[in-house]
């Protein structure tokens, strides 16, 4: 997503709720403060757009606009790419990434985008959203929280020396929980169990057990 | 003929003790009498922890069943010892005060008759700590929530059952020399364990994902309906000893208190029902069971001084606020898991009042009621108030809440190492590898 796409999605989602002066102040901001920020900053951008009480009582419709209009965004540009992130990052052929990335951060990144993108839709918006805005909760080494939340906003996959099997377990339990707050615990549970088959049945070689 | 000789039997091994001495004495032999009902109905009120424990492990997730039976367990052992060492004393030693006992601590020199009533009340305090458990379950610390355990068999049960039952061994509760009833426990017992669990989850906060950001509701069953009435069964089966085993004796009015019983928790069951419909609503098992355990707990305060209709009305409105109650508490976001609140809580305090507006001979007296909704306010007071602050505590120091993850492998695996259901629990999102290496 370019800044164009995004400063556009950002225009048509908030369109419906505010107009004028306030909707040209809200880009002015958007352009200022959050373009060139991840997809993780939306709630920030919000946070700080409604903190007018007129327009408060509409944040969490204006919240679901904005993921929606993002995920749009994000669902072309997926139709649009061959072969998806997470293929890219965990087909056999793909050997660059598999020469750069251990067995068990491959692994990582598959459970990780397969939990996310689980419940489809907006729910996978928000799932992403959530893991992205709690990450600095899980205490990383700076890179590492960069790397991550560069990955996880789908900008630049994770290489090199994989995040110590702490950490890729809290990120793990992130997205668990964040499955537990929009779809309930039941639906998060089932999720998990036929995730973690799936990944197994794909790496084979690696017991993705440790990761949990 | 062949029941005579049976008789027979069972009456020479009864007596066993005295055929070798002295003729025994009609006294003698009522004191026999008196202290094997009372050591039966203790023993029945034991089997009420496996009641609680298949209700509350059957109304959670597999992944938790192991912790929650845990917890049940070892809630008898833990408070047991800590009734006997502190518990007994503070509740029917010396209560010149009124507000609580200053002898009989770690007792050891009594006479024949205190150890059975020792007995029969650590039986009482086990069942009061136990409550918390079910409402706790599926996301408390194991250790922590024994702690918390110790707290109420050592101050809060024994103290505020000092003030209604207190003493055996001099001087009166201040609540019971006001005139207040309460036969069994409604709210000794009961309400007082409902109020320290609302403290407790309060406390906690709900499960991972319990409620949505709307504040939707949202249900989590448990994994085994079996075991849920099997449990019901149980407690229902060891309420008879909680109720008539209070009369600590084996006299002719048992028939009635089982009876009673036996009405309110049928009644209860009922009662929940005809609600359910009412509202247009699923009769659940769950519910049914939590309906007629609420007539059981509602009944508890009466069942001695109330006529059997009246122990059917009871039971009934028991039933109703079992449906309605657990709705009430979710609306402000707090999670029972068995709804142990409502059942013990709610429907304790109902009992409490119920035992005083329908005493026999002295229906809807204005006094009584007075009195009832006192002992009711100042149990919802004492052990709300102390086991708040007492849980805040325990959170702060060590910790009550399980970590995410924990709740994400299951408290089996994470407290105990163990799995419920090896052999079909499906475990593939558990670190194996990880529960081989605790053990």
């Amino acid at each position: 997503m370019n800044p164009s796409q995004k400063r556009k999605a950002v225009e048509e989602a908030l369109m419906p709720f505010i107009y004028g002066k306030t909707l040209a102040d809200a880009l002015i901001l958007w352009d200022e403060k959050y373009a060139h920020k991840p997809t993780f900053a939306l709630q920030h951008y919000l946070r700080e757009l409604c903190s007018d009480v007129e327009i408060a009582h509409m944040r969490s419709r204006m919240l679901q606009a904005l993921v929606s209009a993002f995920s749009s965004l994000q669902d072309d540009r997926q139709n649009r790419t061959p072969v998806s992130f997470v293929n890219r990052l965990t087909a056999p052929t793909t050997s660059a990434h598999k020469t750069a990335s251990s067995p068990i951060l491959l692994m990582f990144m598959n459970l990780v985008e397969q939990l996310i993108e689980a419940p489809g839709g907006d729910a996978s918006t928000r799932v992403r959203l959530y893991v992205l805005e709690n990450l600095e909760k899980i205490p990383l080494v700076t890179q590492e929280r960069w790397a991550l939340q560069s990955w996880l906003n789908q900008i630049v996959p994770l290489t090199g020396t994989p995040p110590n099997i702490n950490s890729m377990q809290q990120v793990i339990n992130l997205t668990y929980v964040a499955l537990c707050e929009y779809l309930g615990p039941i639906k998060a549970d089932q999720i998990l169990q036929n995730t973690v088959s799936e990944v197994q049945k794909a790496h084979p070689s690696t017991n993705v057990n440790s990761l949990l | 003929m062949r029941l005579d000789l049976t008789m027979t039997g069972i009456l020479m091994l009864f007596f066993s003790a005295n055929t070798f001495g002295a003729e025994p004495s009609i006294m003698d032999l009522t004191h026999s009498l008196n202290s094997s009902w009372v050591v039966i109905t203790g023993v029945l009120v034991f089997l009420m922890q496996a009641g609680f424990a298949l209700v509350e492990s059957g109304m959670s997730r597999a992944k938790n069943s192991v912790n929650v039976i845990m917890k049940n367990y070892m809630d008898v052992c833990v408070c047991s010892v800590i009734f006997w060492a502190i518990g007994y004393g503070l509740m029917f030693g010396a209560n010149n005060s009124g507000w609580f006992g200053t002898s009989h601590f770690f007792p050891s020199d009594l006479a024949g008759w205190d150890w059975t009533f020792i007995f029969f009340q650590m039986m009482f305090a086990a069942t009061t700590t136990t409550i918390a458990s079910g409402a706790m379950a599926e996301r408390v610390h194991f250790h922590a929530y024994l702690i918390g355990a110790c707290v109420i068999a050592g101050l809060i049960y024994p103290v505020f059952g000092s003030w209604a039952w207190g003493s055996a061994h001099g001087g009166n509760g201040w609540l019971k020399d006001l005139g207040f009833i309460d036969f069994a426990g409604s709210t000794v017992v009961h309400s007082i364990g409902g109020w320290v669990a609302l403290a407790g989850i309060i406390v906690l906060g709900p499960r991972l994902g319990r409620f949505s950001a709307s504040g939707e509701s949202r249900t989590i069953p448990g994994h085994n309906l079996s075991m849920v009435a099997l449990g019901g069964f149980i407690l229902w089966f060891g309420w008879f000893g909680f109720n008539a085993g209070s009369t600590l004796a084996a006299n002719i009015d048992i028939g009635k208190i089982v009876l009673n019983t036996h009405l309110a928790a049928c009644t209860g069951a009922l009662g929940y029902m005809l609600t359910t419909k009412l509202f247009k609503q699923p009769i659940l098992l769950t519910g049914t069971v939590n309906g007629s355990l609420g007539g059981l707990v509602g009944i508890t305060a009466g069942c001695a001084t109330m006529d059997p209709q009246f122990a059917l009305l009871t039971g009934l409105i028991a039933g109703t606020i079992t449906y309605i109650a657990p709705k009430f508490i979710a609306s402000f976001k707090i999670d029972d898991v068995v709804d142990a609140v409502s059942v013990h809580g709610f429907c304790g305090a109902w009992g409490t009042i119920a035992a005083g507006i329908f005493f026999a001979g002295d229906l809807f007296s204005i006094a009584r009621f007075s009195i009832q909704g006192l002992g009711v306010l100042v149990a919802f007071a004492w052990g709300f108030g102390v086991a708040l602050p007492c849980y805040f505590l325990i959170d702060k120091i060590i910790g009550m809440r399980a970590s995410t993850l924990h709740e994400q492998r299951g408290l089996d695996f994470t407290e105990h190492a163990e799995i419920g259901y090896p052999e079909f629990q499906d475990t593939r999102a558990l670190n194996a590898d990880s529960l081989h290496s605790q053990r």
